[in-house]
């Protein structure tokens, strides 16, 4: 077994042995359910024929948003309360690197987004049960938000590794993301020259596609990229402790 | 200290230099899996074709609205397709109200309109887009391309399809929107007894009634002259048109073509399907094979100064019921009586000028193929599209264009109060109920310990 594994498996026990991951879980699965039957009336009654334009892309925009509402508060204790506690100078003195460190915390998060997710997915398979339908859209709506929550996790743990405080790696998490969902909005605001560049790099913008059933390598590649940055970048965080003397 | 920092600028930016290159890679070569059931996000071959012709540069300029996001990213999707499909377009998304230099010089004043602008030897060819859907960006590109549009004359006034019908099985409403996502302006004529002098082409789609002398003789000398004319004749076509037709040699055969082997689930088996097309004419097959509810074959004969050939056949195993038994059911074949297939169902007939440019006449033996509730159907919008570019153009775009989506407020989905209550239970109250239990059994533990 190797460390990274031991890590996460620790770090699942101490979430699901508390009550946050199970309280994420619970009002994101809740929240994402409430969407998806909402969305669904919608499109019954008014939403055209199009199931992928009708309700897929409406349902995956929906999910989109609770992912950016949850995820944060998943990863925010992530190394800040260890920091915190004081557990990570005692995992400093074990013979383990911080990228095991990293990649067993980032790994144990996106397992309770995965499982999280895969709950949500009770929904489209109680009405494909009902009436069949098109799997393809689902399929590439599921991808996006997959991918999507990958890079939040690691947004999330980076700004974990910077702080002690939990509050604070949340907000740093929520600045990052919302900027990057706002920054968009309105482009009139912004100069001719940024403007394409920001809605290239939006992570809302680059989940598009995917919610409307479409997987494209840009996107992909955009969003594995900001995963690897962002990784990259609590690495650095974590490493920071040799120049600052901590250790 | 200093060097710790230097060094981790140098990392990250080293980084975020290889992701870069990534990115630009897969930026340059953009690749998509389009999941939808309609490939709703994937050009149709037909614009793909048209795009494959574009010889110099495109220019396509979008003004959008800065405040109708939705609008803006359905039009940039749509046209970054044509992008990467095509290195000669190239895309320019500007703000209308943060462009008035732009907008003025492309004579634009409403959000959402694309301009689609080409260079030719005459000066630069524009043309604007009100609405950017597939059809009319594919449309403006054909006519900047050097496919100008032509103007297309529907004759009524004989119980013909009606371009502005949008009943199922009478009207030609959704034939006249093809029509013009191929590159032509369609019209409607009554009466064929004047011919408008910007007519490019006039279609007979499904006379049930006689012309009066003057027009069947206006529009024999059309031809003569030049003109092309596009002739849809159902079984029972009247005699005017009969005797208009045989001017040029073609002979319809009143009878009705019997399909049976061929029969879709839920048909009679009087529908035809157009099995070959004269590789001549139409050297590229098209991929869908064009249905014909109710088609009469049709036979040639030799006419001084005309060249004519037959331009679509029937299988083999369909039959002609030389006196149209089957009108309520499939009636046996009679072997001495009926005529066993291959039939002749379509015809061109091309008639000399000199040096001149020749006059041609294209007939089909059926016209219902072209009501709104069958021109969806297999390859019936590739054939339309087929027949009118041979009637009144030089080239042939034979890819299959775009079948529209399915239209309606209403959904095609019908979930009972039953069904709605199981998907409530199961989508919104069972996860989160599950996950709640296990909070409470996870702190109960934790206390207990």
């Amino acid at each position: 077994m190797t460390v990274a594994w031991r890590i996460c498996r620790r770090e699942l026990a101490s979430l699901f042995g508390g009550s946050l991951a199970w309280v994420l879980a619970a009002v994101f699965t809740l929240l994402c359910g409430y969407f998806f039957w909402a969305d669904l009336a919608f499109f019954v009654l008014f939403g055209g024929s199009n199931l992928p334009a009708g309700l897929w892309r409406y349902v995956f925009l929906d999910f989109r948003l609770v992912a950016l509402l949850v995820v944060p508060l998943l990863t925010m204790r992530l190394l800040a309360e260890e920091r915190k506690l004081g557990t990570l100078e005692l995992l400093w003195t074990l013979p383990v690197r911080d990228r095991d460190v990293l990649a067993g915390k980032f790994a144990a998060a996106a397992i309770v987004y995965v499982t999280m997710l895969a709950a949500t997915l009770a929904g489209p398979l109680a009405l494909w049960s009902l009436h069949p339908f098109a799997l393809g859209p689902v399929l590439a709506g599921y991808t996006g938000m997959l991918l999507l929550g990958l890079a939040f996790i690691a947004v999330g743990l980076a700004a974990s590794a910077i702080t002690e405080n939990q509050v604070v790696a949340a907000m740093l998490a929520y600045g990052v993301l919302v900027f990057s969902w706002f920054a968009t909005w309105n482009e009139a605001a912004l100069p001719d020259a940024v403007a394409p560049i920001l809605v290239f790099c939006s992570l809302f913008d680059r989940f598009y596609g995917f919610a409307q059933g479409v997987i494209d390598v840009r996107d992909v590649t955009y969003l594995l990229a900001v995963t690897v940055l962002f990784a990259f970048l609590a690495h650095r965080a974590l490493g920071a402790r040799a120049w600052r003397g901590t250790i | 200290m200093r060097r710790a920092v230097v060094l981790l600028v140098v990392q990250t930016a080293t980084l975020l230099a290889i992701l870069a290159c990534v990115l630009f890679l897969a930026v340059r070569n953009p690749s998509r899996l389009d999941l939808t059931p309609e490939r709703s996000f994937t050009l149709s071959p037909y614009t793909r074709d048209v795009l494959e012709r574009l010889k110099a540069p495109v220019d396509i300029t979008v003004f959008y609205s800065s405040q109708e996001g939705a609008i803006r990213r359905a039009m940039s999707d749509l046209l970054t397709l044509y992008r990467d499909a095509s290195p000669r377009v190239r895309l320019h998304m500007l703000d209308l109200d943060r462009s008035p230099g732009a907008a003025e010089r492309l004579g634009v004043s409403d959000y959402n309109v694309a301009v689609v602008e080409a260079p030719r030897e005459s000066g630069v060819r524009r043309t604007q887009i009100d609405l950017v859907n597939e059809d009319n960006v594919t449309a403006a590109l054909l006519e900047v391309a050097g496919m100008p549009t032509l103007t297309a004359y529907f004759v009524g006034g004989h119980g013909e399809r009606d371009i502005r019908n949008t009943d199922d099985r009478l009207g030609a409403g959704e034939a006249a929107r093809a029509l013009a996502a191929e590159g032509f302006r369609v019209e409607r004529l009554t009466g064929a007894a004047g011919i408008p002098a910007d007519a490019d082409l006039v279609v007979l789609a499904g006379a049930t009634r006689d012309l009066r002398p003057p027009e069947v003789d206006a529009l024999a000398a059309w031809v003569k002259d030049g003109g092309h004319l596009l002739v849809f004749a159902d079984p029972g076509t009247p005699p005017s048109i009969d005797g208009l037709l045989r001017r040029f040699g073609v002979e319809l055969g009143n009878d009705l073509v019997v399909d049976d082997q061929a029969r879709l689930f839920g048909t009679d088996g009087l529908a035809a399907r157009i099995a070959y097309l004269n590789q001549q004419l139409v050297p590229r097959e098209p991929a869908a094979e064009a249905l014909l509810p109710l088609a009469q074959s049709l036979r040639l004969a030799d006419v001084p100064g005309m060249r004519s050939e037959y331009l679509a056949v029937t299988g083999e195993q369909t039959w002609a019921d030389v006196d149209k038994r089957t009108g309520g059911g499939v009636a046996p074949f009679r072997p001495g009586v009926d005529r066993r297939g291959p039939l002749p169902v379509g015809a061109v007939v091309t008639v000399e000028r000199g040096d001149a440019p020749p006059g041609r006449l294209v007939v089909l033996g059926d016209a219902d193929f072209m009501t709104n509730l069958h021109l969806s159907v297999l390859g019936n919008r590739d054939l339309l599209g087929l027949l009118a570019s041979l009637t009144a153009r030089d080239e042939l775009v034979t890819a299959p264009r775009r079948r529209p989506a399915a239209e309606g407020v209403f959904s095609g989905l019908a979930l009972t109060a039953r069904e709605a209550r199981i998907v409530f239970w199961v989508a919104v109250a069972g996860p989160a109920l599950l996950f709640a239990l296990g909070g409470l059994v996870a702190v109960r533990r934790g206390a207990r310990a």
